[in-house]
């Protein structure tokens, strides 16, 4: 495998990105911060750096009208691609760094959906007529659709859609059922909400329902609604000269053209009413995957922290540290550009001026631990040292800010490291499981310092994290193997140490880590395999947990259904692609792709798992080897110390 | 002073001297020795003269792990109290002071350790001991004072012979004894009630470190079920967290390594096609290596933590994690 040939990580690249970037150090760092020490050199000017990648898009689109129809396109065949797009609008839309005259383009990328049911190329004209024709009130509509994906989904999303969706309990295929080609359109802007309906206009409108369906099915389309408007809305179909004429034809006595604007419109509400309906029971008490969005970001908040909001929900920014790094960077910067409102200080107003943005990182993906111990440390900070002077106080918290990433992050990594290299001896076999970013400095400073190992990485999907490992290994020329989650029992007989990250570490020790940890440490143990944590102190949590259930965080379903478009960025496997999905490339996206449709099937992305302290061997931490009992000692002895 | 303070000499005089002082206690005797006699002038040359010390002490010796933990802790003791330093000479006194009582102390923590121990050795039962431990001996000693009726099984040991030792000890104190060959721990199991181990040093983790063999009578004793309880001082706690057997600093590549077949011997009997001549040359062979063999023999094992029911130490009966509890609230 060559690694320069390969794209980046699990957010396999847009097209034009990719062959825009020369070479795949390059590419790293823009698509994926998940080294801290990139990210903290990254941070500082993370909008400046990502301002050529923002423009880069709607520029290309602008200067090629042709190319603006077809572009969309091929984003739709790919969900995850997709999702580089409402990021890069929304930011722009937000600070206004795009032109008006690819506005359009970008309020259709706003609203289509993330999971890669595409339109048709008129269908997508016409939008972008439609929303030519009312700009100024673009912004009106769509940012309340989107903000519709964040928890106050049911009522912003019922009041916007203005048809009260037949609820939920009426039947399996109710809900998307408005979105049929019933003329919902023309019916939008009157239509009165569902609970101001009398119950003689609700039946009317479930009859009616009923009725579209009977036609939907008589026109051989699926009986929901909502398949009905992807079928309709097939990125293939966009490629038939006349798309609407056929779909026209199919539907007897239904103006084919309301049925596909009305699924375009509706299409995004619906996925997110199904993310509602699609709950697993025992992970209900978890929040729903989110998805990025600016929508909840109001106008006073920070645009670095809104940016690294954003490319925390897409995963760009991945992993406890970078995730760590990056928030408390874009906080760094938000403290710096910061006026002091009149009749206030700094010191008193800052909490106040930082909790918005607390909360609305938390909207973009739930909190990492590592984030809200430093947090939690900047908040001490704040509140420590009420009495300063503006300008002082300012300086204090930024110092602070610095401190906190170099003492505990950044130093804490060169500690670990050091203490580790004492552990891997000439001769070792190291396995470890999806990505680290010590993990990844420790077996590379390991192979700097002459130590003669090999390196097993197991990975899994659907996020392939080892691979960016892998590829940091290979190219150090680190002797290395790569295999999937499935073979840990074949692999395991010839390791002799396992060496894993940790997202967090809890009080009763077990150990909160990238779902698929917990396997590999217990096959470890069951082989009494040495299983090596590398920890930071920060990350230490006073929770204790005794499962996976209690607290976890649900990753976005649709990555499990497309295995292609998440699988492999890099050509030398696309041979097996070709050769693995010819047999299901005719579903497109495998055999879950209508899994939303399907009423019995569920899918759960959980993203992370629990290792009980039993399995873990040793801890190394800045302050030393320890066993990971020793959690409540280090938070009870050791943090009072540095807190001071 | 004309010459040299020698560390190592003063260290090595101490136990032959007195038999009843264990080696981190000794360790940290010289080191105070050596502060008195150190003529260094500014505070660095004086903490790297004790650093340097150490580090002969520790290579001084085979087995440097009890050693090590003494030199660990008194540098330990010296770096937190180099803080707050007023006047060069007379930190240096309270050094010496101090070091002093700690090597008075530190008889007393055998005595204290004795008294936890006691209560878990019940009327009529059988105990097994491991080689010798002075910290164990007394415990059972003091059961015996207590009038507690119980029998020991004790291992030979056959490196050290400190099973021989320990028996003497213990029937002179009016105990049953039966000496019992290392191999034949798993014979006896089902017979005892409780095993006891002393240590060379307790690592971080609350695993032990000790001399060879205890680890498989711990893995039998887990096996069948019977408490293994380790008796250390707080002194022999270790800053050390080995992954393995032979993670240990102790540890070296000569270490149970395979002896080089003499290919000369080997083919020329072969060619002689005598069997008989062949196996004798073996034989002979075995005979000789024996002598280097011993070098190459591990003196201690590594115990790993989930195989010890409790440690007792002089800071209380403590579960394995809670060693490291008592570790990291020492050295940090």
């Amino acid at each position: 495998m060559d690694p320069k040939k390969k794209t980046v990580g699990f957010v396999p690249e847009h097209d034009i990105n990719t062959s825009d970037l020369p070479s795949p150090g390059s590419s790293n760092n823009n698509s994926t911060i998940n080294s801290p020490v990139s990210a903290l050199s990254n941070t500082p000017d993370l909008s400046s750096a990502n301002t050529p990648l923002l423009a880069s898009n709607p520029g290309s689109s602008a200067s090629t009208p042709p190319a603006s129809s077809t572009q969309p396109r091929s984003i739709n065949k790919s969900g995850a691609r997709s999702s580089y797009e409402p990021m890069k609008s929304s930011y722009e839309e937000q600070w206004g760094l795009a032109d008006r005259a690819s506005g359009s383009q970008k309020a259709h990328k706003m609203a289509s959906p993330r999971d890669g049911s595409g339109f048709p190329k008129d269908q997508q004209q016409q939008q972008a007529g439609k929303q030519k024709e009312g700009k100024g009130k673009r912004v009106s509509i769509s940012s309340p659709v989107i903000s519709a994906t964040s928890k106050d989904a049911k009522s912003s999303g019922l009041g916007i859609q203005g048809s009260g969706p037949a609820s939920a309990e009426a039947s399996g295929s109710s809900s998307p059922a408005q979105a049929g080609p019933g003329g919902k359109g023309p019916q939008k802007p009157s239509a009165p909400s569902q609970k101001s309906m009398t119950k003689a206009e609700r039946r009317e409108l479930q009859e009616k329902q009923k009725a579209e369906k009977a036609a939907r099915l008589q026109a051989g389309l699926p009986a929901s609604g909502k398949k009905a408007a992807q079928v309709l809305a097939q990125p293939n179909s966009g490629f038939s000269p006349n798309p609407t004429k056929s779909l026209a034809s199919s539907f007897p006595g239904v103006e084919a053209e309301k049925a596909i604007a009305a699924a375009a419109e509706s299409t995004s509400q619906i996925k997110k009413r199904e993310k509602l309906t699609k709950e697993i029971g025992l992970f209900a008490h978890l929040d729903p995957p989110k998805f990025a969005n600016t929508a909840s970001a109001h106008k006073d908040l920070h645009p670095a922290v809104v940016n690294v909001g954003l490319q925390m929900a897409q995963f760009k920014i991945c992993g406890a540290n970078a995730r760590c790094v990056a928030t408390m960077s874009a906080f760094r910067k938000a403290i710096q550009d910061y006026q002091t409102p009149p009749n206030t200080t700094l010191s008193r107003h800052m909490q106040t001026y930082l909790n918005p943005h607390i909360s609305y990182l938390v909207t973009c993906r739930p909190m990492a631990v590592s984030m809200g111990n430093a947090i939690r440390y900047l908040k001490y900070e704040i509140g420590n040292n009420l009495e300063l002077p503006d300008e002082d106080a300012r300086a204090l918290y930024l110092e602070k800010i610095d401190n906190f990433i170099r003492d505990r992050i950044t130093m804490a990594d060169q500690v670990i490291t050091s203490l580790g290299l004492n552990k891997i001896q000439d001769g070792d076999v190291i396995l470890t499981y999806a990505r680290s970013s010590v993990v990844q400095g420790l077996l590379l400073a390991a192979h700097a310092k002459g130590i003669k190992f090999r390196v097993i990485v197991v990975d899994s999907r659907p996020r392939f994290e080892g691979k960016q490992l892998l590829r940091a290994l290979a190219s150090a020329g680190v002797s290395c193997t790569y295999v999937l989650l499935t073979a840990i029992g074949h692999v395991m007989r010839e390791v002799n140490k396992v060496i894993l990250g940790a997202h967090s570490l809890l009080s009763n020790g077990a150990l909160y880590s990238r779902a698929g940890t917990a396997v590999v440490a217990m096959s470890a143990h069951e082989r009494k395999i040495p299983v090596i944590v590398l920890c930071e102190t920060y990350k230490f949590s006073d929770r204790v947990q005794l499962d996976s259930f209690v607290q976890n965080e649900i990753g976005n379903p649709d990555e499990l259904v497309n295995d292609q478009n998440n699988n492999f960025g890099h050509s030398s496997s696309r041979r097996y692609d070709s050769v693995t999905s010819s047999a299901s490339s005719a579903a497109a996206g495998g055999v879950l792709s209508g899994w939303k449709e399907s009423r019995d099937l569920k899918l759960l992305n959980l993203l992370y798992d629990l290792t009980p302290s039993e399995f873990v061997t040793v801890v190394i931490t800045e302050v030393g080897l320890i066993p990971c009992t020793s959690v409540p000692v280090i938070l009870r002895e050791y943090l009072p110390m540095i807190q001071q | 002073m004309d010459k040299e303070f020698d560390v190592v000499a003063n260290y090595k005089t101490l136990l032959v001297e007195s038999p009843e002082i264990s080696m981190p206690v000794a360790a940290i005797e010289s080191l105070v020795e050596l502060i008195k006699h150190s003529k260094a002038t500014t505070m660095s040359e004086f903490m790297l003269s004790i650093k340097d010390a150490s580090q002969r002490l520790k290579s001084s010796v085979r087995n440097s792990i009890s050693l090590s933990a003494g030199c660990d802790l008194f540098l330990r003791f010296v770096t937190r109290n180099s803080h707050d330093v007023a006047d060069f000479e007379t930190w240096k006194a309270t050094l010496i002071s101090r070091g002093q009582s700690f090597v008075e102390k530190a008889d007393a923590c055998r005595y204290k350790i004795a008294e936890l121990g006691v209560p878990f050795i019940r009327d009529g039962s059988t105990v097994l001991i491991h080689a010798h431990s002075r910290v164990v001996s007394l415990l059972l000693q003091k059961a015996a004072a207590d009038h507690k009726r119980f029998k020991v099984f004790v291992t030979e040991s056959s490196q050290t012979q400190g099973g021989i030792r320990s028996a003497k000890v213990l029937r002179a104190a009016g105990i049953p004894t039966t000496i019992i060959l290392d191999a034949a721990v798993g014979y006896v199991i089902d017979k005892v009630d409780m095993v006891l181990v002393g240590a060379e040093g307790v690592v971080e983790n609350g695993g032990l470190i000790n001399q060879i063999g205890s680890y498989q009578m711990a893995i039998v004793a887990k096996a069948a079920n019977k408490p293994f309880y380790a008796v250390a001082e707080s002194y022999k706690f270790v800053r050390l967290f080995p992954l393995n057997q032979y993670d240990l600093p102790t540890y070296n590549a000569d270490t149970l390594s395979f002896q080089e077949l003499n290919t000369d011997h080997d083919a020329k009997s072969l060619e002689d096609g005598t069997p008989s001549s062949a196996s004798q040359t073996a034989l002979h062979l075995k005979t000789a290596e024996d002598q280097t063999s011993q070098g190459s023999n591990p003196l201690v094992d590594y115990t790993p933590p989930n195989y010890i029911t409790l440690l007792f130490t002089d800071l209380g009966v403590l579960t394995p994690s809670g060693v490291s509890d008592e570790l990291i609230k020492l050295y940090l």
